[in-house]
Order: structure tokens, then C-alpha cells, then sequence
């Protein structure tokens, strides 16, 4: 067999290579991959980290291209072979040879596949030379081995198996080929990672990202579905075998290829059914841990304060021997606690005595012989031993979060939450790997998550040379026994073992750390020019931080540790931790590999060819790439752009590497029983505004996160917008939004600069301990006068609307004293029904920004003075009903006031303000009196493609590079608008659409008629852009049909028409959508009573 | 080399009965199976070279059946079928070494030999570089019968290989034909046109409607028709009335009317004189006269 099995395999091979199909996608794919690694891997182009930083990706990526195509094409050609033995005549001369049935299948089948082979050969050939040119990497020679057998060898032998089996049954290749694509093109667009990749069966979606610290990250699931895939196919292609129209010679060898059939179709069934069995377990655990929380979520607990633990580390797991002291919280008899469910406890002791107790799956149920009275102080001894179920873990998280393409890269990096391997460890909190009281997430209420500040004494037992990080000094006992030491509590304990090494730096008495890996010590060639400023410029960094906040860095230790790629961690409501995060240290994935910031000498020669980096030293760049670097640690969120069909979206998600966390969250805690989302909502109010969204962010999509979340606040409570599980990102922005206007509140009612003094000064003083809520209200009231305790319930409970009416602020210069200032004066009235604040910022930036506090119907006007000259205003509303909910003001001109003792003040006045005097006139595009005309215009393209049409939020981004075909709504703070700034906008056209305002005129007379011109980006971006806007004014004496020349120069804003006369009726203004501009804006008119 | 096929039936699923209780024995040389179109000749040969089960019945080879020993049959067969005509990117050469290796020639050095001879004996050698889908028609038969006798089988089927060739290809190809069939080899012709057996075959068969008509020497098939083929000279009218009454074989103009051959147990008047029949006019003469009465009889 084997001979006749080469020899067909052998000539079928030059038939496909000599066939014009095979050659093209062969050569179109080697050329991508080509011009893939040019612009990604070779020094010429992006030189991007993630592939070098782990080189394994250098192949991965090859073979993740050319597998895309040789799915596709591999059916053709095995379809294509079935089609011409349907040609019976040239292939009976074959046929009549003496061979057997599975010698002829096989044989086309190994030609295709060896063919294939041979070009996955050139693509790695291809990945390999420029892995071999590339600087600062290595070469990962398995991944030249284990990518091709785990991505392509399965995907094609099932392709192939499944095409011959398709042809065979169907025998029509049109029909095959539609089939099957259509099953490939399903498998990639609507069936994606469902069911834990079972679809998957190009490896697609499904993760392969090799650690070098750990390998695979999910390696029975890549085991079972490559397997399972390469069984189907085997198993398909035996059933071709059967299925051949052409005599069996042999009936050993069709008895062998029945046995064949059914043996691999049975073991891919069984490995498919193992895989769904584990799905469905991963995805039924969290389901019956969460019904377990919520009916135990009242039990009783026990208060710990002091938790020592020894932990031994084995190979496939850790065995731990647990002391905890605390206090009974209630009386009883049973207490519970939580545990992964995968680590089994064996015994419970009390006083040296075993005591009761009962597991239910994550819980742990203990009960005495008597009942515990409230505030008892109990030492319990407890050993388990085992590993930990990942299943357990982000069990708030649905399967479609857990396993969401990030789509950062072509591939998906995966996501571990644990580790415990033969030669890496790594357990956080989220493990519960060691025993913490009460129950975990649960539904029914948030009063589970209480943060506390415990006394951990962290004991481990490593294997041979593994070095254990954890919080805290650490100091070798013994041969691989080693002891945690700190003098404070943590709210969280974690523990990475592998085998680290250490480099770092001390400064003003704080240490900072890198542990890493054997050979990945990359960074320390990097920099080499301000290698002895490196200290003082991340010192500074630090300082200027800790200025900006207010807040004192808490640890004297940051470190940060290198863990393997795929761990992952998931914002969560509740808190802005991150498991990346713990108290003094970062976990920071292999190399940095996510961030070309962390690629210090690629980084370093990308900058140097911008602007004016050109005449930058050496020693300048370096430090620009420094500050890069820690930049990562600084920056509040990513925020990353989603196209999909014309429409772009932004998905804001919070950085894991933010360091705010050590600054509050791993060392203070706000503790509310009632509220304990309070914690996070304080902890965004010391925050501040520094994570707002770029401009380009609402450019883009039409509004930010933050507005979107002021929006919903207009509709529904604070606790009602908490339980909105599904959207995640907008509870995160509420929480901030609500936050940052609770506390400005406060602050504003305060009514004293000392008011951020203070608050530092507390979290110093409570810092690694709870500070319950009712403390901190009793300080507020002792040092400022506000009782928090009042309005805490409607904060909560009620939606509190206050909106804003703001005048054009006047910039001017005043004696103040003796001195010349500057001063800035504006009227604002609340016009809502609830209090609230504006944050007002002079700019360029101040120190501190001015919190204005304005009661429901409260008018005032601010008075506001500065040395430097401002160039605009900026007003934050907070949470509000405006939109957008931030202004910017900028000053034209700084006029002379001849006030004098100008001072800075708020005065509260009588009269609301308003935007339209008594001759005036205002029709604005919110108003009912505007219309347009409605089309629904749509290119035929676009309606086949998005067939349901998304009713989005009303406001749409205001891009003016592709304008909309429609009327579309829009905001921006340059728009008039009462609250709410906004115009609808059209691309400039044939004047075949247009925008109508009726306005009611009541008293007749002549009337100067204005338009609000709103410029905006076009004019900034496109030199030439010039165009004019047309409009139709009927009045008494005719119609008229004035015109706005807008250019670069022209001004905006309140624009003249003319003057026209108007009898006592509703004229009708329009404007057409004729013109040059690329895009029409079509926001307000007004009209001003002559005399 | 014996090929015995007894009671062999074929039934196709349409109820069309191809063959119906085919009784053969051949043995070494040329054989040659003759009969009109739609007679079940692809049927037989399709059985005969394991292509189709027979419905019923049996083919021994050497006495072993052929259906318990499809590998034994398949190992000593050279099979060119009646379309050859649809080629892979193969080269002329490739194509005849691919189906030398599976013909079992393994050693290499034997295969090129053998190639290299096969194509300088059908002649193809010149072209032996040239894709075998930009032969031309008679080359492409010719690498056909080439493939076919590769590695020397002992039993060659060719099912009719000269449909399409031209006066001179047909010759060179009944003469290759022939000077196999004078070794030890079995080769079974199948065929429609007589010339292709009567200048080459040493025993026939006779194929019609499914059943073997006859079966004998080409000689003794002439013989049957002795004294009933008839040369005419005949002018326009009478032409005419002739080709009404029978079954004309030949016609060919002369100066002043024609030269008519009729086959007919008798003719009267016209001057009719009997000729000596050859093949052709013995195949007539036994497919529109014994045949015809043999089944009216029936």
C-alpha cells in the first residue's frame, strides 16, 4: 500500500502545483505574509513588540495568515479532485490498476496536504528570515514546529476529510464548495468562540499564544479541539474511502478503513463531548456559585483580623496550612467562608480539636459545638490541599465577556487568571486561594463586597530554586522556605512564584523593583545614557503625582513583576482593582509585550525621525521613551476605536496597569455598609477629571462615555443604573461621573481650599484600615459643617436633575488692590430641581479648578480673577442636563474695566439668566419650530449589508471628513443651544434638502435676522474649504434668499441675513444643502426686533 | 492466458438489461468482440476489467474468479477505455511513469526503460516533454494503448480505439495491436467497426442485444455469409427499387449506373452475381439476416 499511497500522492502533488489556482493563492499568500512582516516585524516597518518581545509570535502570525486561506482553497482542491474522477475516463485506467480504495484516497488526500505543507514550510522560511533580521528578539525554533501541527495540519486534514466526504455524498463540486464555505464563513462571523471554540476549527479565535514562561495557556483545550478536528477529518476521509465508486480490491482494507472510520469519528465525538462537558461545567459553576452567595450572602461571618499562612508548592497544585484569628461579627454556631472550590479542605481545628464543617462548592460552611456570641474572638486552624478551578473565578462575568476577541492583534493572546505550574505560580485574590469570610459575588445585593484590611503572615514552601513574590519583604528561612514580612495590613494577598530575578534602584528611600524572568532582563541595555538620572527622573515623575493628586504614594516598594502573557484581568463595578494590581507591586505581562512603550530601543528609534525629536540628544529621547513608559502606569483608560459599518464606536475600558489603585484603593477604604459602592465613587472623586476622553473620542462618536452616562442619570437612579449589568462601561462612567459630583458637592459646600487638605490628611491617618462611612461623616461635620448622612438617600435613590443656563463669560482687566489682574465674570442659573455644582476651569490650565455650588433656581454671577491672561474658559457641569456637558469659552479679546477692589466672589442674584432678551427671538434646532426634510438615504450597499436598522443614541459624531446623507444630530459646545448644544448637519448637496425653522412672529415689524454659524473642524483641517450657506426668507414684500460666505477667516457665531419686515404669522426660514462646504450645519436663527 | 466468462448477466438499477446470460471462453491472441451500438460491449468490458459487478455470473481468469481476486486480475490488466481524452497537468513521460509505478514497476531504471520504449513504439518519443493535454487526438490515443501496455500485461482490453482516428493512425494502430497479440498476451477488442477485427483477430464474438450472438473465427463467421452477397450493376431506377427490397453493404458509382453489394439469402433478377464475402458483409448478413431470423423465430 505504502508505495502505490506515495506514488499517487506524488504525481497529484505536480498536477496541483502545476495548476494555475494553487500557484496564485500560494504566491498571494507568501506575499501578504511577506508584506505582513515587513510592516510589522522588519526594522523598516512598525517593528511591533508583541512579536518580539515573544518570537514565537513571529511564526504563529505566519502560519494564523496562511491558514485563512488554505481553509478556503483546500476545499476547492479536494473537492475539484472527487469532480475529475467523476471524468470517468481517464481515471479508469487508474482505477483497474492494482491498488487498494484507501491507497488512492489517502494518497490525494496527502497530496494536498503535503503540498500545503511545503507552503507552510516557505511561510515559516519567510517568518524565520525576518525573525532572524529582527533586532532585539530570538528564535523560538519549536514554534516552527508545534504552530504548523497545531493550526494547520488539523484545519486542513478536516477540510480536506470534510470536502471529500461532501463530494462524495453530494457529487456536485458548485454545490460542495458553496456549502462549505458557507460553513467556514458561519464558523468565522456567527459562530466565533461560541462554545469554548468547539466551531473553531481554523484556530481562529481560539488562543495559542505560547508563553515563554508557561507555554500554552489553555492546553486541554487546544489539545482536544486540534485533536478532535484531525480525528473528523481522519475519520471523514476513511468514510470517502467507503464511499469510493470504484470496486474494493482489498476487503481487509475496507474492513480496516470501516474500523478506521468509526474509530475516529467515535474518539473526535468523544473529545468534542469532553470539551462540551468542561464548557458546560465552566459555564454552570459560576451560575451555582452565584445561587450559593446569594442564599448565604446573611450568614454569619467572622471578622479576621489575622490570617497567617504556609503555603507548599507542588507541581500540579499547593497544600496550605491556615491560622485565622478575628471575631464573631454575629452570634451563631455556623460561620461561613469562601474557597476556591478546587482546593479541597481536609480538616478544620479549633483549640487543636476538629471541629465540624461542610463544603458547598466555593463555600465553606464551619460549625461549633455551641454558639459563638458576637464579638468572640476564634482562632481556627484549617488545611486543604488541591489546585484551583479557573471556572471559579470573574464569576460575575458572562462566557461572552470572559471570551471576547480583544482585538488588539490579529490573534487572540487567551486568558489565565491562575497559574500553578511545575515552574510558575501565580494566585490573587480572585482565586480564593486562601480562606476569605463570607461569600463572593452575589446578585441579590452589593453588600458582599467589603473590602477589609487584614494582617496576612505569608509562609511559602517553594519548589527548588523558585523565588516567591508577595507583598512585602521577603526573607529567606530555609532551603526554599521563605517569610512575607510587612508592618501593614493589605487588603488583598497575592503570590507569584517562578524563577525571578531581581534588578533595582533605590530612591529617596523607595525601591523600585523589576522581577523577571531568566533572560529577559532586555530593559537594562536600554537607556543607556541617562542610566544615572534614572532615578531621579522616575522620582520626579512620582512627586509630581503624588502633587497632582494630593495623595502620598503608601509603599516603599513598587515592583513589578513579569508574569506570562495571558493573565487577565476584568474591570468590575465594585472597585477599579484590577488583579494585576496589588498592594506595592504590578503584574506586568512577559516583556511588556502589549505596548511598543515597553520596546525601549525600537520605541527610541521610531521617535527620533518625528519633528522635532530630529534635534533631540540622545539623552533627551531616552528620557522621552522613560516617560513613556511610566506614562502606562498614569493613564486612567484605554481607549480603543470599533469600526463597523461607517459607524465607529469607542470602548473605554480601565487600564490594568493604572497605579491610582496603590494611591487609595490598596490602602484606604471608605466603608459603607448601606452603600458600598460609596468606596469607588470617593475613590473617582480623588481621581478627578484626569481621565477625560480626547476630543477625537466625540468627534468620533458623537458623544463620550461621560456624556452617555450624565444621559442616563437624566432617566434613571443611581442604584436603578448599578443593577444595568450588561453595560458595564457606562455603570464605570456613571460611578465616576456621580462620583466626581457628590464630593464636588461636598467641597463646594465646604466652601475652603483646605477641603482636599483635609481629606489627604485623613487618608493618611486611616490608611491599611476602614474608614466607615459614618466616621468620615462625623469629620466632614466637625471640620466644614456637612452632614453627608441627609442627602446620601436621594443621591442614591432619587434621579437629580439640576441644569445649567451659563452667559458668554467677559475676560477683563481690574485693580485688585493694588495690583492689575485679570478678571472673569459670568452668570449661571440651576435651572433644574435638584442642587449642583460646575467645575470652572481658566485656561491655560490652573492649579486648581473653581467649584461653583448652585441651588435648584439659584442665579449667580462669579467673579474669578488670575495674574496670567487666560485664553479661554472651560465648565464642567458634572452631572447634569446639559450636553455636552463640558464648555469651552474662548476670550477674543480682554477688555478694561475701570472696577476697582475687584475681588474673587460668587453673588447670588434675583434674576435668572437668560439666553433671549425681550426683542429677541430665538428658534433653535431642538425646538419643535425647526424641521427638515426626511430622506432616507441610505447607498444600496449599506442597506444590504445592515438590513436592521440600530436605533442608536440620537447625537451622532461630527465627522466632517464623511458627512452624513441625511440630517443628522450633533453636539458641541460651539453649537447655541439653551442645555443641550446641538445642530443636526447634512453633506453639502443640491440644495435638494433642507433645514426649516417657523418662527412665530407676534408682533409685526422689521426684524434683523441672525444665523448662529457654527465652523468646526472643516475649516481648520482643509485650507481651501469655502462655501456658502443659502437661505429663503419670505417676508412682506417678497422673498429673499440671502447667502453666508464662510471661509478660513470668516467669523462664527451670530452671523447678520439682513433686515426684513414680518406681518403677525409663522415665517418659514430655510436653508438648503447647495453648497461648495463639505458639510451644512443647521442650528438656530434669531430674530431682533428693530425700532 | 484463459478467460472464461460464464452466465453473465447485467441489470442496471433503470431495469435496462445489458447483458444477458453471456456464455465466453477466450484465450491468448486477438479477440475481438464485435456488435452494434447499445450491443452491452462497455458492459462486458466494464466487468471484465473490474470497473462493474455483474448482476450475475462469473468471469474466471486463469480459472480464479475475477470478483474474489480483483487484485490478481487488476495486477496483469492493460485497460485503455473508450474516451481517453481528459488529461492533468501531466507530461507525456509522467504520465506514462505515474502509470508504470502503479502498474507495479517500482525499480526506477526499469520504469524509464520501459517508458522510453513505449514511447518510441506508439511514437510519441519526440513529444515525450510535451503536456499530455496538447497531444492531438491520435497521439493521445496512442499514449492511451501506450499506458494500457505498460509493464506488459497479460490481459489487454481496448474498448473501441479507433473511434476517431484517422485512416493512417488506424492502421499503425490495428499493427501495434497486432503484433502484440502475437505473444502471450490476451487482447480483447472491442469494437464496432469490422475492419478492426477482420485484419487483426484470430477469434470474435459476435454481441447483440446483451447476448452473444456468435462466437468463432472471423473465417467462420465470412463462411455463414458465402453465397449471399451479391454484386448488381444496375442503373438509376433500378437503384432505387434495390435499395428498397435489400440490405445494400456497398454502393459505388460507374459510368453508366451502379455498382451495388447486397446481402440477401437470394436475389432475383438484376443480373445479380454472388462475389466472396468478406467480414464486413458476413456481419450484415448475420446481424439483418440469421439474427433477424432467429429472433422471429422466437
Amino acid at each position: 500500500m505504502s508505495s502505490t499511497f506515495l506514488t499517487i500522492a506524488k504525481y497529484e502533488r505536480k498536477i496541483l502545483l502545476r495548476s494555475w489556482f494553487f500557484r496564485i493563492f500560494s504566491g498571494l499568500t507568501l506575499f501578504f505574509i511577506f508584506g505582513f512582516n515587513i510592516g510589522e516585524i522588519s526594522e523598516v516597518g512598525n517593528r511591533t513588540w508583541i512579536y518580539r518581545a515573544v518570537a514565537s509570535n513571529m511564526p504563529y502570525i505566519a502560519i494564523y495568515i496562511l491558514n485563512i486561506g488554505q481553509a478556503i482553497i483546500a476545499v476547492f482542491l479536494s473537492s475539484e479532485f472527487i469532480k475529475r474522477d467523476r471524468k470517468q475516463d481517464t481515471t479508469e485506467v487508474f482505477y483497474v490498476r492494482s491498488m487498494s480504495n484507501a491507497s488512492y484516497i489517502l494518497g490525494k488526500a496527502w497530496s494536498i496536504l503535503s503540498l500545503f505543507l511545503l507552503v507552510n514550510i516557505a511561510a515559516l522560511l519567510l517568518s524565520l528570515i525576518f525573525n532572524s533580521l529582527a533586532k532585539d528578539t530570538y528564535i523560538d525554533w519549536q514554534a516552527f514546529l508545534y504552530y504548523p501541527v497545531l493550526i494547520s495540519v488539523p484545519t486542513l486534514v478536516f477540510i480536506i476529510g470534510l470536502s471529500s466526504l461532501m463530494m462524495s455524498i453530494i457529487r456536485n463540486q458548485a454545490l460542495t464548495f458553496v456549502i462549505l464555505v458557507g460553513y467556514i464563513l458561519s464558523s468565522l462571523i456567527y459562530l466565533k468562540s461560541s462554545y469554548h471554540y468547539l466551531f473553531d476549527y481554523m484556530a481562529f479565535y481560539q488562543p495559542l499564544f505560547h508563553s515563554q514562561i508557561t507555554g500554552f495557556g489553555d492546553w486541554e483545550t487546544i489539545w482536544t479541539l486540534r485533536s478532535m478536528y484531525t480525528c473528523f477529518g481522519l475519520g471523514f476521509l476513511f468514510i470517502s474511502i467507503l464511499l469510493l465508486k470504484r470496486l474494493p480490491q482489498s476487503k481487509l482494507q475496507n474492513l480496516l478503513s470501516a474500523i478506521f472510520a468509526i474509530g475516529f469519528i467515535c474518539t473526535g465525538v468523544y473529545l468534542g463531548n469532553q470539551h462540551l462537558n468542561r464548557y458546560n461545567k465552566s459555564v454552570e459553576l459560576p451560575e451555582q456559585m452565584i445561587a450559593l452567595n446569594n442564599e448565604y450572602l446573611f450568614s454569619p461571618q467572622i471578622d479576621i483580623n489575622k490570617h497567617e499562612i504556609l503555603l507548599t508548592q507542588a507541581a500540579d497544585g499547593i497544600s496550605v496550612e491556615s491560622k485565622i484569628i478575628g471575631n464573631a461579627k454575629a452570634g451563631s454556631n455556623e460561620f461561613v467562608f469562601n474557597l476556591n472550590p478546587g482546593l479541597n479542605v481536609t480538616d478544620v481545628k479549633v483549640d487543636n480539636k476538629s471541629i465540624e464543617f461542610e463544603r458547598k462548592l466555593q463555600l465553606l460552611l464551619i460549625r461549633f459545638d455551641t454558639v459563638i456570641p458576637a464579638g468572640k474572638e476564634i482562632s481556627l486552624a484549617l488545611n486543604y490541599s488541591g489546585s484551583i478551578n479557573e471556572n471559579a473565578m470573574f464569576i460575575d462575568l458572562d462566557a461572552k465577556t470572559k471570551f471576547k476577541h480583544p482585538g488588539d492583534y490579529l490573534f487572540d493572546i487567551g486568558r489565565k487568571y491562575a497559574f500553578i505550574n511545575p515552574n510558575f505560580l501565580l494566585l490573587t485574590q480572585e482565586a480564593h486561594w486562601y480562606l476569605q469570610a463570607g461569600v463572593g459575588y452575589c446578585t441579590t445585593s452589593a453588600s458582599w463586597s467589603r473590602k477589609d484590611f487584614i494582617d496576612y503572615q505569608l509562609t511559602v514552601k517553594t519548589l527548588p530554586d523558585l523565588i516567591p513574590i508577595s507583598p512585602g519583604q521577603c526573607k529567606e528561612v530555609g532551603e526554599d522556605s521563605y517569610v512575607f514580612e510587612r508592618d501593614f495590613a493589605l487588603p488583598q494577598l497575592s503570590l507569584s512564584i517562578g524563577n525571578y530575578q531581581k534588578k533595582s534602584l533605590e530612591v529617596d528611600s523607595l525601591v523600585f523593583s523589576v522581577y523577571h524572568m531568566e533572560g529577559h532582563d532586555y530593559f537594562m541595555d536600554a537607556l543607556p545614557d541617562i542610566r544615572d538620572t534614572l532615578p531621579s527622573i522616575i522620582a520626579e515623575r512620582l512627586r509630581d503625582y503624588e502633587r497632582n493628586t494630593g495623595l502620598k504614594y503608601p509603599f516603599k516598594e513598587f515592583s513589578i513583576v513579569e508574569v506570562p502573557g495571558q493573565f487577565k484581568s476584568y474591570d468590575r463595578t465594585w472597585t477599579s482593582i484590577h488583579q494585576t494590581n496589588q498592594p506595592g507591586l504590578v503584574y506586568f505581562p512577559e516583556k511588556g509585550l502589549f505596548s511598543r512603550n515597553n520596546d525601549f530601543n525600537g520605541y527610541a528609534k521610531r521617535i527620533k525621525g518625528w519633528g522635532r525629536n530630529r534635534e533631540k540628544t540622545k539623552e533627551e529621547i531616552q528620557i522621552v521613551v522613560l516617560n513613556r513608559f511610566i506614562d502606562q502606569f498614569f493613564d486612567f483608560k484605554d481607549i480603543d476605536t470599533r469600526f463597523n459599518n461607517n459607524e465607529s464606536t469607542i470602548e473605554e475600558s480601565i487600564n490594568p496597569y493604572y497605579q491610582f489603585v496603590q494611591f487609595y484603593e490598596m490602602s484606604n477604604n471608605l466603608d459603607s455598609e448601606q452603600w458600598p459602592v460609596l468606596n469607588r465613587v470617593f475613590e473617582s472623586y480623588l481621581r478627578g477629571t484626569e481621565g477625560n476622553e480626547p476630543e477625537w473620542v466625540r468627534r468620533n462618536s458623537g458623544s463620550t462615555q461621560n456624556e452617555l452616562a450624565n444621559m442616563v442619570l437624566q432617566e434613571k437612579t443611581f442604584a436603578e443604573i448599578l443593577t444595568l449589568k450588561e453595560n458595564q462601561e457606562l455603570i464605570d462612567n456613571v460611578i465616576e461621573l456621580k462620583g466626581e459630583t457628590l464630593f464636588s458637592l461636598i467641597q463646594a459646600k465646604a466652601n475652603t481650599d483646605q477641603f482636599r487638605v483635609f481629606i489627604g490628611e485623613l487618608l493618611e491617618e486611616t490608611r491599611f484600615q476602614n474608614l466607615p462611612f459614618e466616621e468620615f461623616n462625623e469629620r466632614l461635620q466637625k471640620e466644614f459643617g456637612v452632614d453627608l448622612s441627609d442627602q446620601m438617600e436621594k443621591w442614591f435613590n432619587e434621579i437629580q436633575l439640576s441644569r445649567y443656563r451659563i452667559s458668554t463669560p467677559i475676560a477683563e482687566k481690574v485693580l485688585a488692590g493694588n495690583k492689575e489682574m485679570i478678571r472673569v465674570r459670568f452668570s449661571v442659573t440651576n435651572d433644574g430641581d435638584s442642587e449642583g455644582v460646575i467645575k470652572v476651569t481658566l485656561t491655560p490650565e490652573e492649579n486648581t479648578d473653581k467649584l461653583l455650588y448652585l441651588e435648584p433656581g439659584q442665579t449667580k454671577e462669579a467673579f474669578y480673577l488670575t495674574i496670567k491672561e487666560p485664553s479661554g474658559i472651560h465648565f464642567n457641569t458634572l452631572s447634569s442636563g446639559n450636553l455636552p456637558n463640558q464648555i469651552e469659552y474662548n476670550f477674543e479679546q480682554i477688555g478694561k474695566s475701570s472696577a476697582k477692589n475687584a475681588k474673587e466672589e460668587e453673588l447670588v442674584i434675583e434674576n435668572p439668566m437668560v439666553l433671549v432678551n425681550k426683542r429677541e427671538i430665538i428658534v433653535d434646532n431642538e425646538n419643535s419650530a425647526f424641521d427638515f426634510t426626511h430622506f432616507e438615504e441610505v447607498s444600496r450597499l449599506r442597506k444590504w449589508l445592515k438590513t436592521v436598522d440600530e436605533e442608536g443614541f440620537k447625537y451622532k459624531g461630527t465627522r466632517v471628513w464623511r458627512p452624513p446623507l441625511n440630517w443628522t444630530a450633533t453636539t458641541n459646545d460651539e453649537f447655541f443651544g439653551e442645555f443641550i448644544r446641538s445642530a443636526f448637519y447634512i453633506k453639502g448637496g443640491d440644495g435638494s434638502k433642507e433645514a426649516k425653522w417657523n418662527i412665530p412672529i407676534e408682533e409685526p415689524g422689521r426684524y434683523d435676522v441672525y444665523y448662529h454659524v457654527y465652523k468646526g473642524d472643516a475649516f481648520r483641517w482643509w485650507r481651501d474649504e469655502r462655501g456658502s450657506y443659502q437661505f429663503t426668507i419670505p417676508h412682506q414684500n417678497g422673498t429673499d434668499r440671502p447667502k453666508i460666505e464662510l471661509n478660513r477667516d470668516s467669523p462664527d457665531g451670530w452671523t447678520a441675513l439682513g433686515d426684513y419686515s414680518f406681518a403677525a404669522d409663522t415665517v418659514t426660514i430655510s436653508l438648503s444643502n447647495e453648497t461648495k462646504l463639505r458639510a451644512i450645519f443647521a442650528d438656530a436663527i434669531k430674530l431682533v426686533k428693530m425700532d | 492466458m484463459n478467460i472464461s466468462i460464464q452466465g453473465l448477466h447485467k441489470k442496471y438499477p433503470n431495469g435496462n438489461q445489458a447483458l444477458k446470460d453471456v456464455n465466453l471462453e477466450i484465450k491468448d491472441g486477438m479477440f475481438g468482440l464485435l456488435g452494434p451500438n447499445g450491443a452491452g460491449k462497455s458492459s462486458l468490458i466494464r466487468i471484465l476489467v473490474s470497473l462493474m459487478k455483474p448482476s450475475s455470473g462469473k468471469v474466471l481468469v486463469n480459472g480464479k474468479d475475477a470478483a474474489k481476486n480483483r487484485a490478481y486480475v487488476r495486477s496483469m490488466l492493460g485497460y485503455l477505455p473508450q474516451d481517453f481524452s481528459f488529461f492533468s497537468n501531466l507530461k507525456t513521460y509522467e504520465f506514462l511513469d505515474y502509470a508504470a509505478r502503479l502498474a507495479g514497476m517500482s525499480s526506477r531504471r526499469k520504469r524509464n526503460q520501459a517508458v522510453d520504449q513505449l514511447l518510441e513504439d506508439v511514437g510519441l518519443f519526440d513529444v515525450r516533454s510535451r503536456k499530455a493535454s496538447k497531444l492531438s487526438g491520435g497521439m493521445k490515443r496512442r499514449l492511451g494503448i501506450a499506458q494500457a501496455l505498460i509493464n506488459e500485461p497479460k490481459i489487454i482490453i481496448v474498448d473501441e480505439p479507433t473511434t476517431g482516428l484517422d485512416p493512417e493512425e488506424r492502421i499503425r494502430f490495428r499493427n501495434l495491436l497486432a503484433r502484440l497479440g502475437s505473444q502471450d498476451v490476451s487482447i480483447i477488442l472491442s469494437t464496432h467497426i469490422v475492419a478492426d477485427i477482420s485484419s487483426i483477430c484470430e477469434h470474435m464474438a459476435l454481441l447483440n442485444k446483451g447476448q452473444i450472438a456468435f462466437s468463432g473465427s472471423p473465417e467462420e463467421l465470412i463462411r455463414q455469409a458465402v453465397g449471399h452477397v451479391w454484386s448488381i450493376y444496375a442503373s438509376e431506377k433500378e437503384y432505387l427499387e434495390i435499395n428498397q427490397k435489400y440490405e445494400v453493404v456497398a454502393t459505388v458509382m460507374i459510368k453508366d449506373g451502379w455498382k451495388i453489394t447486397v446481402v440477401a439469402d437470394e436475389v432475383v433478377g438484376y443480373n445479380a452475381e454472388p462475389v466472396q464475402p468478406n467480414l464486413e458483409h458476413a456481419y450484415v448478413y448475420f446481424v439483418e439476416h440469421t439474427l433477424k431470423k432467429v429472433n422471429g423465430g422466437r
